[in-house]
């Protein structure tokens, strides 16, 4: 379904200095159809790059990127509207996804509007339906974002993505803002429609506990590379990288043996 | 000392679907050199009740109750006295950083406002100052002049973070500040604020979802349900003998062990049910619970529980 081969991504590092920084370091993946694949690793070593590389938003400097078989870089393709809705990317924070000024509703209208041709009762009831899916309902809807709490925004993203049903989702850290309950509630929901749909789910995620329930295989990136690519099970029995072996020790217990992990 | 108590407080919200109750008659404390973390449910009012120690909230709330710092009711406050504590000596650390960032503004800058502004540190100094707490939380320091959004997420976490202890408050109220940082990080932000609580004249108010961040920073924790604390008690009491059945469902719901969520989902804030809070989904429910919502029990001298299961 999806392939990611020696692709790399520069920035400047700002507007006066040309030196350019490498975000992504010539990674390589593939995701089969109906797959979960996960990326754990360190903070800023380009994951959500990644993840913005392949809905297209920023375009690699080098490397391609194949869905389905078609090279995605540069190909008119992706600017079509049935691009869009297959490959869908929730965002790592919600607050950026819905404008401010505009209410909930008009935010959840907007796919719709865009992707398809149902009337305005038809868009109003399947909002909803989604809505009490993520365990919402149809007064979270008149209010602005700024009127909601983080893990009810977070939600409401997580409808906006799945109710256009896509075929590939990015979902970057799609659950840091619920709790425990809720969280294995959206998961256990995502498991379903993945099945039903036969859908392909990249998970990008600090969560290794989250990481092991949800994704088949996962990959572990530092510093641009992917240090450890393998079966989730495999990687969390028998890492075979320091970098790993760093990360796993460094996960807090949900029990008082935290206490003793982070006493200083 | 008691630096902060909230008695009988309420926080409600004007809507058009109606009056949102996000904090109901809450009691709660925090001693000097104490900190309190707040786990529960998504939606329950935990950020609402951390914003109202700020006196951050729209001007759709209104308050009923008591909200004390020190011997000043927040709740009475104007608005130029709060100006006078905010920075000095109540700090937060936000939970949505592209709300609380200004995208126009460097990292950097923001430090440097805030330095200038309650520290009265002129600007060379303050700069100076801004950049070696930035290193501190770990932000590299080819990055600290960066925009919010050339930031990662947990690089922007992370400068939050920053500007939170800028001020060196007394109090510090920090809504999730592990959320998107990966576990080693994690682990040093949750040192820096273990190193931080050692102070014995300060206190925080720590939010999270994380049950390990709450185990490993926690002297007490109040488990927070619809607007309410359904349980609190020390941390020790909290994990190793939880009692209401929310706190059980929601211990038993971490991803170790599975995915096991509690069925349902929480009651609307705009129309709640009779009786107890939680009754919908308990499995122990009676009767009484449908009829009639359970006072406070005292399990032990600091663990306390709204079930009643606990009054049987
Ligand atoms: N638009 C941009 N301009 C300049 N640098 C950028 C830009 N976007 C990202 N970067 C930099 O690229 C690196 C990778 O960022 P990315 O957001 O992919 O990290 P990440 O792995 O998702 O991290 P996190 O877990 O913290 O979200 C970071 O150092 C970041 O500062
Ligand atoms: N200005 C507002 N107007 C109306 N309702 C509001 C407003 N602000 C918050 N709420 C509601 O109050 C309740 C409590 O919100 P709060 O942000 O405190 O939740 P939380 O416990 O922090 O949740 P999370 O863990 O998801 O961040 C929510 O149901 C929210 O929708
Ligand atoms: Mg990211
Ligand atoms: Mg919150």
């Amino acid at each position: 379904m999806l392939e990611v081969n020696n692709v790399t991504k520069k920035f400047k590092s700002s507007f006066f200095n040309k030196k350019m920084f490498t975000a992504v370091d010539n990674v390589s993946f593939h995701i089969n159809e109906g797959e979960s694949f996960g990326i754990i690793g360190e903070s800023g070593s380009g994951k959500s790059t990644i993840g913005k590389m392949i809905i297209n938003l920023y375009t690699p400097n080098e490397g391609e990127i194949k869905i389905n078989g078609k090279n995605i870089i540069k190909n008119k393709f992706t600017k079509t509207l049935e691009f869009k809705k297959q490959v869908q990317m929730i965002f790592q924070e919600p607050d950026g996804v819905f404008d401010p000024k505009w209410k909930i509703k008009k935010s959840m209208l907007e796919p719709y509007n865009i992707h398809t041709k149902l009337s305005h009762d038809e868009k109003m009831k399947k909002i909803i339906h989604w809505l009490e899916i993520v365990g919402l309902s149809k007064e979270h809807l008149d209010r602005y974002p700024f009127e909601l709490s983080g893990g009810q925004l977070q939600r409401l993203s997580f409808a906006r993505v799945l109710m256009l049903e896509p075929k590939l989702i990015i979902a970057d850290e799609p659950t840091s803002s619920l709790d425990v309950s809720v969280q294995a509630q959206v998961l256990t929901l995502m498991r379903e429609i993945q099945q039903r749909l036969n859908l392909t789910i990249l998970y990008v995620t600090h969560d290794l506990y989250l990481a092991r329930q949800m994704c088949d295989r996962i990959a572990v990136m530092q510093k641009g590379k992917f240090v450890e690519q393998g079966r989730s099970d495999e990687v969390f029995d028998n890492p075979k990288e320091d970098y790993t072996k760093r990360l796993i020790n460094a996960q807090l217990p949900p029990d008082m043996s935290s206490k003793e992990k982070t006493a200083v | 000392m008691r630096l902060i108590e909230g008695r009988n407080l309420k926080v409600y919200f004007d809507s058009d679907a109606g009056k949102v109750h996000a904090v109901d008659n809450v009691n709660f404390h925090i001693d000097e050199g104490e900190n309190l973390v707040f786990i529960g449910e998504t939606g329950s009012g935990k950020t609402v009740l951390g914003m109202t120690i700020m006196r951050l909230l729209p001007t759709n709330v209104y308050y009923e109750g008591e909200l004390y710092f020190k011997d000043k009711n927040l709740i009475k406050a104007t608005e130029k006295e709060m100006e006078g504590l905010r920075g000095r000596e109540l700090a937060i650390i936000m939970q949505n950083p592209l709300t609380a960032l200004n995208p126009c503004m460097s990292i950097k800058k923001h430090l440097v406002q805030v330095l200038q502004k309650h520290k009265g540190m002129d600007k060379k100094s303050a700069s100076d100052r801004a950049a070696e707490i930035l290193v501190e939380t770990g932000i590299p320091e080819d990055q600290i002049d960066y925009y919010a959004h050339q930031l990662s997420g947990g690089l922007r976490q992370r400068a939050l973070i920053a500007l939170g202890l800028a001020c060196d408050s007394e109090i510090l109220i920090a809504d999730e500040p592990t959320k998107g940082l990966d576990v080693t990080v994690q682990l040093q932000v949750v040192k820096l604020l273990r190193k931080i609580s050692d102070n014995k004249k300060k206190a925080m108010f720590i939010i999270t979802h994380d049950l390990g961040v709450a185990a490993a920073l926690a002297d007490r924790i109040a488990i927070m349900y619809c607007g309410r604390i359904l349980e609190s008690g020390t941390v020790k009491e909290i994990f190793e003998s939880p009692f209401h059945p929310y706190t059980k469902g929601l211990i038993a719901a971490h991803p170790s062990r599975g995915l096991n969520p509690i069925q349902g989902y929480s009651a609307s804030l705009v129309n709640l049910p009779e009786g107890c809070v939680f009754c919908p989904r308990c499995d122990h429910a009676t009767a009484k619970c449908r009829e009639s919502e359970p006072e406070e029990f005292d399990l032990t001298e600091t663990h306390k529980v709204r079930c009643y299961l606990a009054g049987s």
